[in-house]
């Protein structure tokens, strides 16, 4: 090493100074955000330990869980699959032709595009139970509130990754095609449709499995459900009925996770 | 396969054997980003004629096969395929034009997970505008036709088969094959042998051979001297976006490829 490379390096390691400090700054920068988060959420672990013994109770009044609640979770736990797959199936039929405006590749006009992606950014920014609170107030209590709620947010986040399935396809067919002489639309369901159909469906199977977690959810907001039947066993302190329906729940969730993980793997 | 040429190309009609097929003159492209990729380029390709075009990578080879399809807009001259001015086209007719054009490119681009009678039945797509092609249906009464295309570059076998199991000489075949169901009087080829090994190499070259002794014109862009000297009946230098040369493929010299690549080729 010359006298000159020499001099622009500092005697720790053989890193220039300037790599020294700002690796510094960064880690200095994560202690500091991660601090200021720990404060603001007022992480206490003290109240984590004296709280044991109240989660222990809980625990114990659970026990054995109310399996002569089952019949009446029937209905709801229907109520539950139903307003997934009713917010799952329309979500993906109103997210296609989002998409195809919304993927740089394929869209018509690139205004179409920028008012599609805007639209998804929207509707997927607003939660899902903000858009229940919406719709109960809207069409009133029940699983249909709850179903409107999925469907809007499926589109939110569905037409965003549908567009970037369509985005990320190979173009090759598409122009193979479009040199048979064949039109935009023979091109779009001969070309386009096949090359992205394997990804879409994995998507749906997915958003189907998240939707399921969330119907749950939505019924805490008066959407119906089992949710609804969850809240209602809570605030009446029936924790043995609340460890059934926990159960249920757990077995719809895990069934929905492992049937779509199995039809994905089929699908690729 | 005879029938599938001769339904758009007739022995006997004169305004075949009267004119070129493709007819390129003053063809000039110039990119946005101010770069000339084409250059007062004129070339002809008759009918049963296999020209193939050399040139350097940057030569202009493919912009040309480019502009002839409309995919990329010259900036000058004029193209004539099968007596149309395709400069002139638009729409439908644009459409129908590219019909009566077989291209096949460096990759198969075929739809993978499609069967490889689908991929071909798609070339046909063009005849067949109603609501059913538009729906995804392939048109059935192309099955048979398509088959026959199959049959011609030797894969009828695999017809049931799925195209992303194909190997790349077979990809490129049934490629061909899409553009044979299109019935076309010329076949563009770009650089369609850059990714096979030379066994698969040689076999899309004797097929393009073959299809020209049938009757089609087929221009083809190489890299590869050596093939173009052994299946062209004639060879067109490019360089610079020019033609440099035009020679009966027998008859090229080293000086003429070294025009070309430099010294190294030779």
């Amino acid at each position: 090493m010359s006298a000159v490379e020499a001099d622009k390096k500092d005697s720790v390691g053989n890193r220039p100074l300037a790599a020294v400090l700002r690796n510094f700054l960064v880690t200095a920068l994560v202690f500091l955000i991660v601090g200021q988060a720990t404060v603001i959420s007022g992480a206490n672990f003290g109240e984590l330990v004296t709280g044991a013994s109240g989660i222990a109770d809980i625990l114990v009044r659970a026990m054995p869980p109310a399996f002569g609640k089952l019949p009446d979770l029937v209905w709801p736990t229907v109520e539950t699959i139903d307003v997934a797959i009713f917010g799952t199936v329309v979500g993906v039929i109103l997210s296609v032709p989002v998409a195809v405006l919304a993927a740089r590749n394929v869209t018509p006009a690139l205004p179409l595009y920028y008012l599609t992606r805007g639209l998804v950014s929207f509707l997927r920014s607003v939660p899902e139970l903000v858009w229940a609170l919406i719709f109960v107030a809207a069409v009133g209590l029940g699983p249909f509130a709850g179903a409107l709620a999925l469907v809007f947010h499926s589109v939110g986040m569905l037409g965003r990754l549908f567009a970037e399935v369509i985005e990320d396809m190979d173009m090759g067919p598409v122009e193979a095609l479009t040199l048979t002489g064949a039109t935009r639309t023979q091109i779009f369901t001969h070309a386009v449709i096949p090359g992205v159909l394997p990804g879409l469906l994995g998507i749906s199977l997915y958003r189907f499995d998240e939707n399921l977690r969330s119907s749950v959810l939505l019924g805490f907001v008066g959407a119906g459900g089992i949710g609804f039947e969850l809240l209602s066993s809570m605030n009446l302190f029936e924790y043995r009925e609340v460890s059934v329906i926990v159960l249920v729940v757990l077995v719809l969730v895990i069934g929905a996770e492992r049937g779509s993980a199995l039809l994905r793997r089929r699908i690729f | 396969m005879s029938v599938m040429i001769a339904a758009t190309a007739r022995p006997n009609d004169q305004r075949f054997c009267a004119e070129p097929v493709l007819q390129l003159s003053g063809l000039g492209l110039h990119y946005p980003n101010g770069k000339q990729a084409l250059s007062d380029a004129s070339l002809e390709v008759d009918r049963g004629e296999f020209v193939v075009v050399l040139g350097s990578n940057g030569s202009g080879k493919s912009s040309m096969l480019r502009c002839i399809v409309r995919l990329l807009e010259p900036t000058s001259g004029t193209i004539t395929v099968a007596r149309q001015d395709m400069i002139r086209l638009q729409g439908s007719g644009l459409r129908r034009a590219r019909m009566s054009i077989g291209m096949v490119s460096q990759h198969a681009n075929l739809v993978r997970r499609r069967s490889v009678l689908a991929n071909v039945m798609c070339g046909a797509l063009a005849r067949h505008n109603g609501w059913r092609t538009t729906l995804g249906i392939l048109p059935r009464e192309e099955a048979e036709p398509a088959l026959q295309c199959l049959e011609h570059v030797g894969l009828a076998d695999l017809a049931r088969q799925r195209a992303d199991t194909l190997s790349g000489g077979q990809a490129q075949r049934v490629a061909v094959a899409r553009a044979l169901a299109q019935r076309p009087q010329l076949m563009l080829a770009d650089e369609p042998v850059a990714s096979l090994d030379p066994e698969a190499a040689g076999d899309v070259m004797k097929l393009l051979r073959r299809l020209a002794d049938e009757g089609l014109a087929v221009m083809c862009v190489l890299h590869q001297p050596q093939l173009a000297q052994r299946h062209a009946d004639r060879v067109i230098g490019l360089s610079a976006g020019r033609v440099v040369f035009e020679t009966r493929a027998g008859s090229i010299k080293s000086s003429d490829i070294d025009q070309l690549y430099g010294k190294r080729a030779a």
